[in-house]
């Protein structure tokens, strides 16, 4: 990082933008936002809803606690909103090889995440792999209170009717 | 097309059920400014896109909106979970129990069922994305709003997740403004319908 960068950071303007030179009249103006040199971890990330700092913009201080990410799910969620939320800044940023690079490596991550999880708790998509039964149906679905059990634990639907 | 992933984008694990708490929220999955009609609306304005750019930011919003739809329903589903009688009668969930039960149906906190007349598609890329940009705002509002009617800490962790969103969105949908204005005629972008080249 070059010291112009290091400089922007001490002294918070990762929280501006870049806005034109001349200003039209009659239409809205949202800066560009600038980089991602200063981006939360994944983990932190999800607990706050966004990767950057200077969109973090709480209601009346009201701030999640850094989120507990030691569960397989939540690290697959923290990486998963990582990949979806800097393809969002990509999106509008198509020449940004610093972002794009940051974006490959939290989507490895998560693909590599996507495969243990998928090995230990079954199919995250109706094709997914590491399904030896078609075990795509079993609960706990999302919405259910029970978190997602190992493979190894989990009571076959036919038992647990009894 | 569409794939479904088995999992929510954010935590939600909600100890203590509160109807009350559940007939307020549930304006955004089902009201006026609720991530039904967000997804709806943003998937809906892609096809008149002029530019590639603003083709993928729609889709990718308008895809995280869905997500963020199953959010909102799965907060109804565990705030209504193992009621008695005595606690929906009690309560202002009751209009709602009459009609859907513990069911998660699309309606604002008003009583007004969901309706495509909240959003508009209409085809000029300036205005949609302007409307977008107002729809970012007033779904941070309502969200404001319910943070703060709403005490339940395990409620609020998500609401606060959701809200954040809003702002993340509102800045991209910005940023996508930005890019359209550069491709058009710099003396008066009005000059034309941008998805209506030449005409």
């Amino acid at each position: 990082m070059n010291q112009i960068k290091r400089d922007a950071l001490q002294s918070e303007e990762y929280r501006t933008g870049i806005l034109p030179e001349i200003g039209m009249l009659a239409v809205p103006y949202v800066p560009m936002q600038r980089n991602t040199d200063h981006s939360y971890g994944s983990d932190k990330a999800l607990a706050r809803g966004t990767l950057f700092p200077g969109l973090d913009l709480p209601y009346m201080g009201m701030v999640n606690q850094d989120m507990d990410v030691s569960t397989p799910l939540r690290e697959l969620m923290a990486l998963g909103f990582a990949v979806h939320e800097l393809g969002l800044y990509l999106d509008t940023h198509r020449n940004d090889p610093e972002a794009e690079a940051l974006f490959q490596k939290n989507n490895k991550l998560y693909s590599e995440g996507v495969s243990e999880y998928e090995r230990r708790y079954g199919p995250l998509q109706m094709t997914g792999s590491g399904s030896p039964a078609f075990d795509w149906v079993d609960d706990p679905w999302p919405w259910d209170l029970p978190c997602p059990q190992p493979r190894e634990h989990r009571i076959p639907s036919a038992l647990k009717e009894v | 097309m569409f794939i479904y992933e088995k999992r929510l984008q954010f935590p939600v694990k909600i100890k203590t059920p509160n109807p009350k708490l559940a007939s307020i929220i549930i304006s955004q999955y089902g009201g006026p400014d609720g991530e039904l009609g967000a997804s709806l609306r943003y998937l809906s304005q892609r096809y008149s896109m002029p530019n590639p750019r603003l083709k993928a930011l729609l889709t990718d919003i308008g895809t995280e909106e869905l997500s963020h739809l199953e959010l909102v329903g799965t907060i109804i589903h565990q705030l209504t979970r193992n009621l008695s009688d005595e606690q929906i009668q009690d309560s202002a969930f009751a209009p709602y129990f009459v009609d859907h039960t513990t069911g998660v149906y699309p309606t604002a906190a008003s009583g007004f069922p969901w309706s495509a007349a909240s959003m508009q598609v209409k085809g000029d890329p300036i205005t949609d994305l302007s409307e977008d940009m107002g729809a970012e705002q007033k779904a941070r509002t309502t969200y404001d709003n319910i943070l703060a009617l709403s005490d339940d800490p395990d409620v609020n962790e998500v609401i606060k997740f959701l809200r954040e969103r809003e702002i993340v969105h509102f800045q991209r949908f910005g940023e996508a403004l930005e890019l359209l204005k550069g491709e058009l005629n710099q003396k008066n972008v009005y000059y034309m319908n941008p998805s209506r080249p030449g005409k």
